[in-house]
């Protein structure tokens, strides 16, 4: 299984001389060619540093989980996702388009999604499955469009290209929203305040996918991106301020809440909310020492928080107990495992020689020098770096020390394949501390390369001579200690913080989810009431309001042609019209109704007849003599009317009828203005006797010029009658309302 | 009128028309059938082999059509076009007729329905089908939206006898009317403005100021109402949850994909033709249709428990994501073609996939119904999964690349703040689609019941499980034929 993994390593570090030297490697696919869509690979200092973290861990954890699951029935699948998730997640950091980008940043969701849900008979790894990959689906389609839009005003898709055009993006109207997207996907991702509640309860997922994800690589992809994006986005003030103010208030909250925390996985789950506010926050200050110190904070939380997962994954695994306050006096049981906790927990802590203490000491030289927001920032870390040491001798040496609870009953040290991971870790922390300069020039500085854009001079070591931030780092190492040993009142006193920070992030995600499940059900109840009427009152407005406001907005004037001065006969027709329509809407009975609206029927043909239409006249007078005969013998036997509606809704219905009927009546009259080709009644009468032989201009119409028309509209009247005649035989059978 | 006036049939008219044709030969044939064959058997078997041979030669005959430089071509009498889009249409609707003859066979006989009645009525509506994607006026248009829906009314309420399908066979009928009456004063408002039917003619006029004309303006927004219904789009998509859960299963299952698609091919050529000058002027009706379909589509589907009723408000909204399409340049009526087909492909996938869950006459109605579905079946489950994933848009289907052209197209034309809208209402998709596959894979308490495929069952849902993979790892080749079929359009 680890076989994959350590291949990836073997094979990227053929081409480690040549990212260290500042090149850049690159390799592009066509794909959807039509839209410059490729699969194009890029390895540079920061992808490398990347894919080896993400290979190099990912073989560790592949051994670890061998042991881990020995006895889980699915262990097969466990490894099948988890593979699928590296290469997703090594597929991030490798791509340079951002196309292809997004798609391997879903990809992690999704795969992350399995592993989260593993346990999936448990209910609360689901919905803990379910949460993380909504809040980070959310925040990646934001991405995308923001990626999208960076690719419009950028000119290109690929993101070797756009750092060449960053300063026209920066200036872009386009560019404020564009940042506001892609980082909506970069916090998400790596779980920024106020976006950081699915962290910790992903937490449900099986260790060894909570050490490789969310420490070590998946919940790192929004600060690669950001990383990735700072020769093109950076620098800006929107930058600056968006993200060291998220990044400072992650870390602070993240390390705040995760003190008071007493299981494992919880207090490790909110550290590295607060490590990854810490690398947020360094990149958004953008400095070189700032990027330095993000680097090197990188690599030692991967190592430690790595280690210390798997440690309590260890304790899990041997002990049953998840709760730091269940376990003591490990040690002698576990001296292996021990051994790594102890070294992990000092290098959170910033202890020297390990490496976590070159990386908290840039972090506190880079606060130093922030200028004006020197005093703030060195605040916000000395108190983030006293709570790393009491978190990190909380999970890494308390359970080791001390008595040893009696119902823990007898403890076996682990299988090797579980102890020799985590000492690995631990182990690099150790060995990069003392000799840091294996990675410094290797791997650190390219990385830093790749960010700012030009490589600066580094030193890294332990002793830098005396100065301010080592008077800094030895009282917070005398804080942290205090911390852990009061650790009882500090939980105490943080206790109202907890829920402070509850109400303002998970539970909106829960007022969220109710709010949207209650929209959805206010607009489903208004528009699918399941009544007929309702639908076609919608229909009809929507067609109303959609017509008119086109109509309004757009067309030029209207002209309504009322050239002809009415006549008094045609005045009484039109009134009896209206007056039996009106009447019509009022009729208490069927018969009644259908009464009048012969009565309109036959008022209609009277006009046909008045204005020398009498064969329409004729036609008319027949139709709606059948329509009425038709009507009578479908509707005599069916129930009188009932009364179904109230008053408020009737005004509301004639209202939509009667704006309706405006509508189309206009646009009627409006239609009648036009005039496209001569009249063809002077042709038909020319032609009618020399062609068809007959002198009853209409006759000849009806029955030869148009005689193939004539034909089906009879047709229709007797497949109508027939279908009524059919139907009121079946009457008898289907007694059943309908 | 004294000299005869001659059939305007050119030759090769008639292979141009061929795919219409051979499913008009098989309707007849499914009829001649049923009057030659007294025992069962024999008028299923046969009715499955003229069924199949139809939307065999459906299919040929659109491949055999000369498509010469990609000009789009007149015929019959300048009534019917001639084009890549048709033939790409053509081959969808082939697709589709022998999918459902091979997938819905079981809901068919599940429902009492006989199959040589239910697929003569349903050769019919296909060949309603193929003729939108050819009318090239708009009494063309008309018949073929009123051939493909005559049918589809009688299929719903056919074989119901619960209260509830004979009241979405109502309902159905009656909006349906309602939308044919609309759409026909819009194309008469049109005629009065234009004096012409012709989408040549009318594409010339449009073009030279005739938008303006508030007899035009009316008229195609009348039309796009009436589209709109045909396509289920809100605000005139209230039908299709009522109708998606009390029809059969087999005839929701060409309502979410022939009806669909057949609405989306006649509204595309006719916006993005001839009224492609007109479009800016009717934007904002359209920006709200599509709006307005995402969010009711999404929104209503989270809430649903029945799965036809789920994929009904599903479809809703993917007809909201497809017309966004048509806000955009030719870019975008290409992704909105695109989108149609993968949507086509996901959704039958999807359906063929549920008519075979259920035992007896019981089909399976919610998403419970599917706990532990992947135990005890796995393929077909991983095959639900693939259409339903798809439907999501999740890479590496092809539902997520459609969802990108057409995002994309979105926000190259300045249309942000609505591809915005398109990405937070998918997450609600992607929330409610795997409702379903976590039933299916996360849950073990069910056991929900399979019906026997048939090894041609099996080639057909993995040739569409496939199609959707290979329309999401490579989507060049199909992207390029789309485009090539929109550039005729105009």
């Amino acid at each position: 299984m680890a076989l994959m993994p350590i291949s990836i390593v073997l094979l990227l570090s053929n081409f480690l001389s040549s990212t260290a030297s500042g090149q850049m490697l690159q390799l592009s696919i066509p794909w959807v060619p039509s839209l410059e869509i490729e699969i194009s690979l890029v390895m540079d200092g920061l992808s490398m540093l990347f894919a080896l973290l993400i290979s190099g861990i990912g073989a560790l954890i592949a051994i670890y989980a061998g042991g881990y699951l020995a006895d889980h029935p699915q262990l097969n699948r466990f490894n099948l996702y988890l593979l699928s998730f590296m290469l997703a997640m090594l597929g991030v950091v490798l791509t340079d388009n951002l196309i292809t980008l997004f798609i391997f940043w879903e990809l992690t969701s999704i795969t992350s999604y399995f592993l989260i849900g593993f346990d999936h008979e448990k209910e609360e790894a689901r919905k803990a499955a379910l949460q993380a990959l909504l809040v980070t689906g959310l925040g990646g389609l934001a991405m995308l469009a923001g990626l999208l839009i960076l690719g419009e005003i950028g000119g290109t898709l690929e993101i070797s290209e756009l750092v060449a055009n960053g300063v026209l993006i920066r200036r872009s109207p386009l560019y404020v929203p564009a940042l506001l997207l892609i980082l909506a996907g970069a916090f998400t991702k790596s779980a920024q305040f106020p976006f950081h509640f699915w962290l910790p309860n992903a937490m449900a997922a099986p260790t060894p996918a909570s050490a490789y994800l969310h420490a070590a690589t998946m919940v790192k992809a929004g600060v690669y991106l950001l990383a990735r994006m700072n020769p093109i986005l950076g620098g800006t003030t929107w930058w600056f301020a968006l993200l060291s103010l998220f990044g400072g208030t992650t870390m602070l909250v993240g390390a705040l809440v995760g003190i008071r925390q007493t299981v494992f996985k919880r207090i490790l789950a909110f550290s590295t909310v607060s490590g990854l506010g810490t690398l947020v926050m360094l990149i958004g200050l953008g400095t070189d020492q700032a990027v330095q110190a993000a680097m090197l904070f990188l690599v030692a939380h991967a190592l430690y928080k790595g280690a210390l997962f798997l440690v309590a994954g260890i304790v899990d695994h041997q002990t049953g107990k998840k709760d730091i306050l269940q376990v003591g006096g490990l040690a002698g049981a576990l001296p292996m495992t021990a051994m790594a906790a102890g070294l992990a927990a000092l290098s959170m802590g910033g202890i020297p020689p390990l490496f976590g203490f070159i990386a908290k000491e840039a972090l506190y030289e880079s606060a130093l020098h922030m200028g004006y927001f020197a005093i703030p920032a060195v605040v916000a870390v000395v108190t983030t770096g006293i709570l790393y040491l009491g978190m990190g001798l909380l999970v890494g040496v308390g359970p080791f020390l001390g008595a040893r609870p009696s119902e823990l009953g007898r403890v076996r040290e682990a299988h090797w394949s579980m102890w020799m991971p985590p000492l690995v870790l631990a182990g690099t922390s150790l060995l990069f501390g003392v000799r840091s300069g294996l990675i410094e020039h290797t791997l650190l500085s390219p990385a830093m390369k790749s960010i700012v854009g030009y490589r600066f001079p580094t030193h890294l070591g332990l002793w830098h001579g005396f100065s301010f931030a080592l008077v800094l780092s030895l009282f917070s190492m005398a804080m942290g200690v205090y911390v852990y040993l009061r650790i009882e009142d500090i939980r105490r006193a943080f206790r109202p913080f907890d829920e402070i920070v509850h109400e303002f992030t998970g539970a909106n995600y829960d007022r969220c989810m109710t709010n949207l499940m209650a929209f959805a059900r206010w607009q489903t109840d208004l528009l699918q009431s399941g009544y007929l009427k309702n639908y076609l009152l919608i229909i009809f407005a929507s067609t109303i309001s959609l017509t008119t406001y086109t109509l309004v907005s757009r067309a030029g004037s209207f002209s309504l042609p009322f050239d002809l001065p009415p006549v008094l006969h045609e005045v009484i027709l039109v009134a009896v019209i209206l007056a039996a329509t009106v009447s019509a809407v009022f009729q208490k009975s069927r018969l009644g109704a259908i009464a009048t609206l012969g009565i309109v029927g036959y008022g209609v043909a009277l006009i046909f007849a008045t204005f020398g239409a009498p064969d329409l006249a004729m036609t008319q007078l027949l139709i709606e003599t059948l329509t009425v005969i038709l009507f009578v013998l479908v509707l005599y036997s069916l129930p009188g009317f009932t009364r179904l509606s109230s008053k408020g809704h009737r005004f509301r219905d004639a209202v939509i009828s009667i704006m309706f009927g405006a509508l189309m009546t206009t646009l009627v009259i409006a239609a009648l203005d036009v005039q496209f080709s001569p009249s063809i009644s002077a042709e038909m009468a020319r032609k009618s006797y020399p062609e068809a032989h007959g002198r009853n201009v209409v006759n000849v119409i009806l029955v030869d010029f148009r005689g193939i028309d004539t034909m089906g509209e009879i047709t229709v009247l007797s497949l109508a009658a027939l279908g009524v005649f059919a139907l009121m035989k079946l009457r008898p059978e289907k007694e059943e309302e309908v | 009128m004294g000299t005869p006036i001659p059939l305007p049939i050119m030759p090769g008219d008639l292979t141009a028309i061929g795919p219409l044709l051979a499913v008009v030969i098989a309707a007849a044939g499914f009829l001649a059938v049923d009057m030659a064959f007294t025992r069962e058997e024999l008028k299923n078997r046969w009715t499955f082999i003229i069924g199949i041979i139809g939307a065999a030669l459906a299919a040929v005959t659109a491949l055999m059509l000369d498509i010469g430089t990609g000009e789009s071509r007149l015929i019959l009498g300048e009534a019917l076009y001639a084009d890549l889009y048709t033939v790409f249409f053509d081959l969808l609707f082939a697709l589709l007729m022998g999918a459902s003859l091979v997938l819905s066979w079981t809901a068919v006989e599940r429902a009492r329905m006989k199959p040589v009645e239910f697929y003569s009525l349903a050769a019919f509506s296909f060949a309603g089908m193929f003729l939108t994607s050819r009318a090239a006026d708009l009494l063309s248009l008309f018949l073929a939206i009123e051939l493909l829906s005559m049918p589809l009314y009688v299929l719903a309420g056919f074989a119901t006898t619960s209260k509830t399908g004979r009241e979405a066979a109502l309902k159905y009928f009656v909006l349906g009317s309602v939308a044919s009456a609309i759409l026909l004063f819009g194309i008469a408002l049109m005629y009065g403005g234009t004096g012409s039917i012709d989408y040549v003619e009318l594409g010339a006029q449009v073009s030279s100021g005739g938008r303006d004309s508030p007899l035009v303006l009316a008229g195609l927004a009348l039309i796009l109402a009436g589209l709109a219904f045909k396509v289920g789009a809100v605000p005139f998509h209230m039908w299709t949850p009522d109708v998606y859960e009390g029809s059969p299963t087999a005839v929701t299952a060409l309502m979410a994909t022939g009806v669909k698609a057949a609405g989306l091919a006649a509204a595309i050529r006719f916006l993005a033709g001839p009224m492609a000058a007109a479009l800016s002027y009717v934007s904002v009706m359209l920006w709200w249709i599509v709006a307005l379909s995402m969010v009711v589509g999404n929104a209503g589907a989270m809430l649903q428990s029945n799965v036809k009723r789920l994929l009904a408000y599903s479809s809703i909204a993917h007809a909201g994501y497809i017309l966004m399409g048509l806000l955009g340049d030719s870019l975008g009526t290409a992704a909105a073609v695109y989108y149609t087909a993968v949507y086509v492909l996901s959704v039958a996938g999807a359906f063929g996939v549920v008519q075979y869950f259920g035992d007896g006459d019981r089909e399976l109605e919610t998403v419970d119904d599917f706990n532990g579905a992947a135990k005890r079946h796995p393929w077909i489950s991983l095959l639900f999964t693939i259409f339903l994933l798809s439907l999501a848009g999740i890479p590496p289907t092809g539902g997520f690349v459609a969802k990108f052209f057409v995002f994309g197209s979105a926000i190259q034309t300045g249309h942000i703040g609505l591809a915005l809208l398109g990405v937070l209402t998918s997450v609600i998709g992607i929330y409610y689609y795997l409702r379903l596959v976590i039933a299916m894979w996360m849950k073990d308490e069910g056991r929900p019941v399979l019906a026997e495929l048939s090894p041609t069952s099996w080639v057909v849902l993995g040739l569409l499980a496939a199609s959707v993979l290979a329309l999401g790892c490579m989507p060049g080749w199909l992207w390029l034929i789309v485009q090539s079929a929109v550039v005729s359009l105009v």
